[in-house]
């Protein structure tokens, strides 16, 4: 939200945000809470005033490890976890999605499954890699190798 | 009862040609004294004036009822009834009737259509007036002692209370001493003063009293009979100390060797380093087996935790000057008899173990607010305190509401703390701070304080940090941006629910609860209320409050039972009466009595507590036999003034419409719409039923039966009930009604329910419109003559 002053559409909100108080306990035990200038709490916040197309372009939205940590804790009972999955969707579906680079390792992991029925750990971070150059392949090889010592790549 | 032959004398009160002006009267005159059993019918315009001439008629037995047809003020009504009954006129002997508020006098309405309305309303009430019978109320005698279960704030203030107005009271309590929760705060706000000191005042004029049993260690154990006259069984547990010769002096306390910790607190040693040490040496509080009464030392006898004695040990009994010790003592019990009972069991802290993220129970630097009152006493050197509000409450998968008290008391407890300890960094994590009424001043004091810092955001979880200390994670809302702590010291605001010894009377008692366990009780009218008669609650476990708060509400439970705490009690003789010869012990009646007041007798025949009941009619309403009438609003006599109602004096083609409207709400919406002149049809009559429960479908059937169109019964809305649930119940029964109709050939179409608060004038209006266009199309009852 470049603005500092937020246009309230006309229509309705969402319901299944409306029960939220903003409370802030998803953020608070989100592990991804802060890699983004976006939390949990505030894509709520922007379903609350009915701004569904500022939540569907919030790069936190691909940060989500579906963890569950927010939906297990939530007081009001929000299923957020869901709803982040239901804002990918409706980004892909609108073309609302952030640019290419961002959404390779998701396809990526897509097509592997499609061809293969299942994923093997050293292309798919190969080629998640390749698609990031030159961007920072230098601290994923040093990652890579990390992973190899310790037996977590196939 | 004998058979006395109705003679009814019969006077219209016109004042200012009123009456005259909407209705031929002298027609209506001429009509009714010709009606049999009128034996005197005249028009007054004074009352004063033919009073003497109506007492001579009666003495004379020209009549021995009257009916009083146009609006009388209260203060004429009574006038009226305490002259006559001075000469001997039983006041259940006069029916009054308002024929304006039926609709006479309606701007647009056709003259010759109201004086025959007027003419079927007086005849209804003369249908009513011949069945009338002297009516004389009952006195019953009770026992002027109440018992009160639980001997906290609530409990104790209301014992003084009515020692104080001369009752005597059994307090009931299950602990060895009273006080309850309250006694183990530290300091109250805002006078900083010890709760300690407000119990023992009450204590005090305990002591010194000699009607105030006080039984501790004490349950409930049966509660039987009725309101006035209530016995009582309780259960004492042994002390094992006389009560008449210890004097508390505590010698037998220097030489126990058995040493009792009170707190089981976990000790893993993982997460144990000096601050959460001193915490733990802080809460600490040892007793040995032998000790003063808990939580406050009144009755001042001393007792023995048997189960924590080692084997053969006698050092007491060997010490004690006045020989107290009682080893050998077991439970008893013991008997009494009440007028009336009050409820003050008080409330219990939601376990924080449950509230797993915060890992109360697991790391011992995380505490309670309850414990935190006691680490105040002598807080630990700790620098950075947490409070998280709302752990575990307004929470869906714990408490799902709001205790009230948890942010002023965490404020209280950060204004001593700060006193105490005036370098510590305070950090209180809040979802809304909600401290009602001059609590605010709190808040801006608090606010004020140096290094207390106002977070708003729920922390998510607490995680060990490696020097001991806690660590807390959390997003501040107001900026969007991640906190991260490292705390000494966490305290969570936990919730209030009702107490163990709650869940145990309402079971014992048969007392409704709501969703979260408190005593269901109607909210705002009688918060008091338990839907038994002569046993009410006061006090926290009716909902969370603050201690003001339950002192007041316990004193609102005390004024209501006052009436059962007399010699006597008197009954209006308006309750129900079984006619045994029609019941067939279907029960039905004892199932619906929202009061519970029906019970088997001897041979298995509903017998009715009269002390319990409402007179709400609800069992007459349900009886499928229609065994059961109100004394001064019988079967007969609904019945009566059904057949009285001729329903084609419109015509046959113009819809009659019979309201039973109860007399809490929908009677006043119906009177009111007259009063503000609104339109409301000539097609509707109306009668007064106590609840809209009280009406027996056998009578909506009698009427569609005898030629009314169309049947609406009209009570309060769900919930709103003074009954509980009389609106409810006439509803359900509707099932039953519609089958007896069908075979009755009947359209069931022909019986609306409809629910109306008190000033629902225009919605009455609109639906008995709404209705009479229905019936319209319906076409006429094919029962009409």
């Amino acid at each position: 939200m470049k603005e500092s002053v937020i246009k309230l559409p006309h229509t309705v909100t969402i319901p299944e945000s409306s029960i939220c108080v903003q409370c802030g306990k998803c953020s608070s035990g989100c592990p991804v809470a802060f890699e983004s200038e976006h939390t949990p709490r505030k894509i709520i916040r922007f379903l609350q005033w009915g701004c569904l197309k500022e939540a569907s372009q919030s790069p936190f939205l691909w940060l989500c490890a579906s963890c569950q940590a927010c939906t297990v804790r939530c007081p009001r009972g929000v299923n957020i976890s869901s709803i982040m999955l239901s804002l990918r969707r409706i980004a892909q579906q609108q073309g609302w999605v952030l640019p290419e680079e961002k959404l390779s390792y998701y396809k990526t992991f897509i097509n592997m499954i499609k061809k293969r029925g299942k994923i093997s750990e050293l292309q798919l971070g190969l080629a998640t890699a390749l698609h990031k150059i030159p961007s920072h392949p230098i601290e994923d090889i040093v990652l890579f190798f990390k992973l190899l010592k310790r037996g977590k790549l196939r | 009862m004998q058979k006395t032959i109705p003679k009814i004398g019969l006077f219209i009160y016109e004042q200012g040609g009123r009456l005259a002006r909407a209705i031929d009267l002298d027609a209506v005159i001429q009509r009714l004294a010709r009606i049999k059993n009128v034996t005197r019918c005249e028009v007054l315009t004074d009352l004063a004036a033919p009073l003497p001439s109506i007492k001579e008629d009666f003495t004379s037995d020209k009549f021995n009822r009257i009916l009083w047809v146009g609006k009388f003020s209260d203060y004429q009504k009574k006038t009226i009834q305490s002259e006559l009954s001075s000469a001997g006129l039983n006041p259940y002997m006069h029916e009054w009737c308002d024929i304006e508020e039926q609709g006479i006098g309606i701007d647009g309405v056709d003259l010759g259509i109201q004086t025959q309305k007027a003419i079927l309303i007086i005849q209804m009430s003369l249908a009513r007036t011949r069945l009338l019978e002297p009516l004389e109320p009952l006195e019953l005698p009770a026992i002027d002692a109440a018992l009160i279960i639980g001997a906290g704030v609530s409990g104790l203030h209301t014992a003084t209370s009515f020692m104080e107005l001369g009752k005597k009271v059994y307090l009931v309590e299950k602990e060895s001493g009273v006080g309850g929760k309250v006694a183990s705060l530290h300091r109250l706000y805002p006078r900083i003063c010890d709760p300690r000191c407000g119990l023992e005042f009450e204590i005090q004029k305990i002591r010194e009293s000699d009607m105030v049993e006080v039984h501790t260690l004490s349950k409930v154990k049966s509660l039987e009979g009725s309101p006035g006259n209530f016995d009582v069984r309780i259960e004492k547990q042994p002390r094992y100390v006389s009560e008449e010769k210890c004097n508390a002096c505590g010698e037998c306390m220097k030489v126990c060797p058995a040493v009792i910790p009170e707190e089981q607190r976990s000790r893993e040693s993982a997460f144990i380093n000096e601050t959460s040490q001193q915490v733990l040496n802080s809460l600490k509080s040892e007793k040995k087996a032998i000790h003063p009464a808990v939580p406050m030392p009144y009755p001042p006898t001393f007792l023995i935790e048997r189960q924590s004695c080692p084997s053969e040990c006698r050092e007491c009994v060997k010490v004690c000057p006045a020989q107290a010790i009682e080893l050998e003592q077991t439970s008893s019990e013991m008997a009494f008899k009440v007028g009336a009972v009050i409820v003050t069991t008080g409330w219990d802290p939601y376990q924080l173990s449950k509230v797993e993220e915060y890992g109360y129970g697991i790391y011992p630097n995380v505490i309670s607010n309850l414990e935190m009152e006691r680490l105040l006493e002598s807080p630990p050197a700790i620098e950075e305190i947490g409070f998280i509000q709302c752990a575990g409450s307004r929470d869906e998968r714990h408490l799902n509401y709001c205790s009230s008290v948890c942010c002023s008391v965490a404020l209280k407890h950060v204004l001593y703390l700060k006193e105490k300890l005036p370098d510590a960094r305070c950090y209180i994590f809040y979802q809304d701070i909600r401290t009602p009424g001059f609590d605010e001043e709190l808040y801006q004091k608090v606010k004020s304080l140096h290094n207390v810092i106002f977070i708003r955001g729920n922390p998510s979880t607490v995680k060990p940090g490696d020097d001991g200390k806690l660590k807390i994670r959390t997003e501040d809302t107001f900026s969007g941006k991640e906190i991260d702590l490292s705390l000494d010291l966490l305290v969570l605001a936990g919730g209030m629910m009702p107490s163990q010894g709650s869940f145990e009377i309402a079971q014992l008692l048969n007392l409704p609860q709501n969703n979260f366990g408190f005593f269901e009780s109607h909210l705002q009218c009688h918060p008091e209320e338990s839907q038994r008669t002569g046993i009410l609650v006061g006090g926290a476990c009716r909902g969370p409050m603050n201690i003001s708060q339950s002192i007041e509400s316990s004193h609102r439970a005390a004024m209501e039972v006052l009436p059962f705490l007399n010699r006597t009690i008197l009954i209006e003789p308006k309750y129900p009466v079984l006619d045994l010869t029609k019941c067939d012990k279907c029960k039905r009646c004892m199932e619906e009595c929202p009061f519970l007041s029906y019970v088997f007798d001897e041979n298995g025949f509903p017998s009715l507590d009269l002390t319990k009941c409402r007179q709400c009619g609800n069992c007459m309403g349900i009886c499928p036999l229609i065994a059961i009438s109100l004394r001064n609003n019988t079967i007969k006599q609904i019945a009566a003034q059904i057949q009285a109602l001729k329903s084609s004096f419109m015509g046959k083609e113009e819809p009659v419409i019979l309201a039973f409207l109860c007399e809490n709400d929908a009677y006043h919406a119906a009177k009111s719409a007259v009063e503000y002149g609104l339109p409301v049809p000539p097609n509707v009559f109306f009668i007064k039923v106590p609840c809209a429960g009280s009406v027996n479908n056998a009578l909506v059937a009698d009427a569609l039966a005898f030629g009314i169109d169309g049947v609406l019964i009209a009570g309060c809305k769900d919930g709103q009930c003074h009954y509980v649930k009389g609106n409810q119940l006439v509803k359900t029964r509707s099932g039953d009604l519609s089958d007896k109709l069908q075979k009755m050939m009947i359209d069931p179409q022909r019986v609306r329910f409809e629910s109306l608060e008190i000033r629902d004038s225009k919605k009455y209006v609109e639906l008995v419109k709404s209705y009479i266009e229905e019936l319209r199309a319906m076409g006429p009852n094919p029962f009409k003559s």
